[in-house]
């Protein structure tokens, strides 16, 4: 098979540096280089969309969407950003284009109070055993918007200047997103505990 | 101005994930030597960051979805080289025939029209509508005739039978009809006039005659 990454002997290129160079390659029709960015970005990208639509099979159409979207738009790529950003902003408007379309996903409504809750029961639900459980439930109650930029700034770890280029809007909303997203799983975690209990 | 405590608790989860400035790395750190309470807030966002860490979202697609997005992209190809062929120099074997047909088609009309023509002006020849048995005998005589409100079709079509006359044109808008006639167009108008409880008006086109009513 074909190889398309970087050359061995090279400098270690950084995960950015790599994508850059498989865009590149992309830009100018290789498929190699397409297969090879796939299997890059195809993991983190899946999850990003599914955590969001909760549909396996929808969440894989948008990621065929999206990276139908790389290879026609791959030489259109300027470099202003790092290519995980353009990739994951692709996504997420397709992903909430697709939520437009859905009725059974609210996408601002409150679904639960953001009051700040410093309760010990959110601490104690996320050391319970049942914490997984705790937390697939809570997530899912999030605003769409929150539960993006939670998914982007601890599953991904991106900074938050990032994930503002990402859901494309200021800095201090996605600081403010992610602060009420957070007082949203407190109140939640505790609340559950306060049922199981 | 001073940093509230709000502003830098929404720094917090970006120092969990390691993603602040240097800078701004101090001024937690800093702020956390001064309240330790802040630790707490910390300790929640590392466990919580470490769940959705752990939190398992299902398989994804994997090679399989590889193998969907090459085909796409086939597909893709194949629609765009059917375009540029279609818009480019290199003109497809059927559309070349549908191309030879349309010629043969307009040479066919062509010879058809060089025939025909000089027949219009025959004096007695009648042209036949192909398309029916009602006779239209351009080459007869025209009246023009409006039927009164009431005349029902049975009753119209006996008066134009017994005077051997056609409709060639109509209702208007106006409800008038273009009758051909073959004989005497003067004594078909009189003969269509006396039937005043279904003609309303008649008149002779062919002779430039300016209608009269029934009962005039």
């Amino acid at each position: 098979m074909k190889n398309t990454m970087p050359p061995d002997g090279s400098e270690q290129l950084s995960d950015n540096e790599t994508a850059v160079y498989l865009l590149e390659k992309i830009g100018k029709g290789d498929e190699h280089a397409f297969a090879d960015f796939y299997r890059l970005f195809e993991k983190c990208l899946f999850r990003f969309i599914k955590s969001k639509l909760n549909d396996s099979f929808e969440a894989a159409d948008i990621l065929n969407e999206t990276l139908l979207e790389v290879w026609r738009k791959a030489d259109t790529f300027e470099g202003r950003s790092k290519v995980s950003t353009w990739l994951f902003g692709i996504a997420y408007y397709k992903t909430v284009d697709r939520m437009r379309k859905r009725t059974d996903i609210p996408m601002d409504e409150e679904n639960f109070p953001e009051t700040a809750d410093d309760s010990p029961d959110a601490m104690a639900c996320l050391l319970s055993a049942e914490r997984g459980e705790h937390i697939r439930y809570c997530l899912d109650r999030l605003k769409a918007v929150q539960k993006a930029v939670m998914e982007l700034a601890f599953f991904q770890d991106l900074p938050y200047g990032e994930i503002a280029r990402i859901v494309d809007c200021p800095e201090n909303t996605v600081k403010t997103r992610m602060f009420h997203a957070k007082q949203a799983m407190k109140h939640c975690l505790s609340s559950r505990m306060g049922a199981d209990g | 101005m001073s940093e509230t405590r709000q502003d830098l608790e929404q720094l917090l989860p970006f120092y969990v994930n390691g993603s602040l400035s240097p800078e701004e790395t101090n001024r937690v750190e800093q702020a956390l030597a001064e309240d330790p309470a802040l630790q707490e807030e910390i300790d929640f966002l590392k466990h919580l960051r470490d769940e959705v860490k752990d939190l398992e979202l299902g398989n994804s697609p994997g090679e399989f979805g590889l193998r969907r997005l090459q085909k796409a992209l086939k597909e893709e190809q194949k629609q765009r080289n059917s375009a540029e062929t279609s818009s480019g120099t290199v003109v497809p074997l059927s559309i070349r025939g549908w191309r030879l047909a349309a010629i043969a088609a307009c040479l066919l009309l062509l010879l058809q029209t060089a025939v025909t023509l000089p027949m219009w002006n025959r004096s007695g020849d009648d042209l036949i509508a192909a398309g029916g048995g009602t006779a239209a005998q351009l080459g007869g005589q025209i009246i023009t005739v409006t039927f009164v409100p009431e005349a029902s079709e049975e009753n119209i079509r006996n008066l134009l039978l017994a005077v051997d006359a056609s409709i060639v044109a109509g209702p208007s808008a106006l409800g008038v009809y273009r009758l051909s006639v073959a004989r005497d167009s003067e004594a078909v108008v009189e003969k269509l006039l006396a039937h005043r409880n279904l003609v309303e008006t008649a008149q002779n086109d062919s002779s430039g005659y300016s209608g009269r009513k029934a009962g005039q």
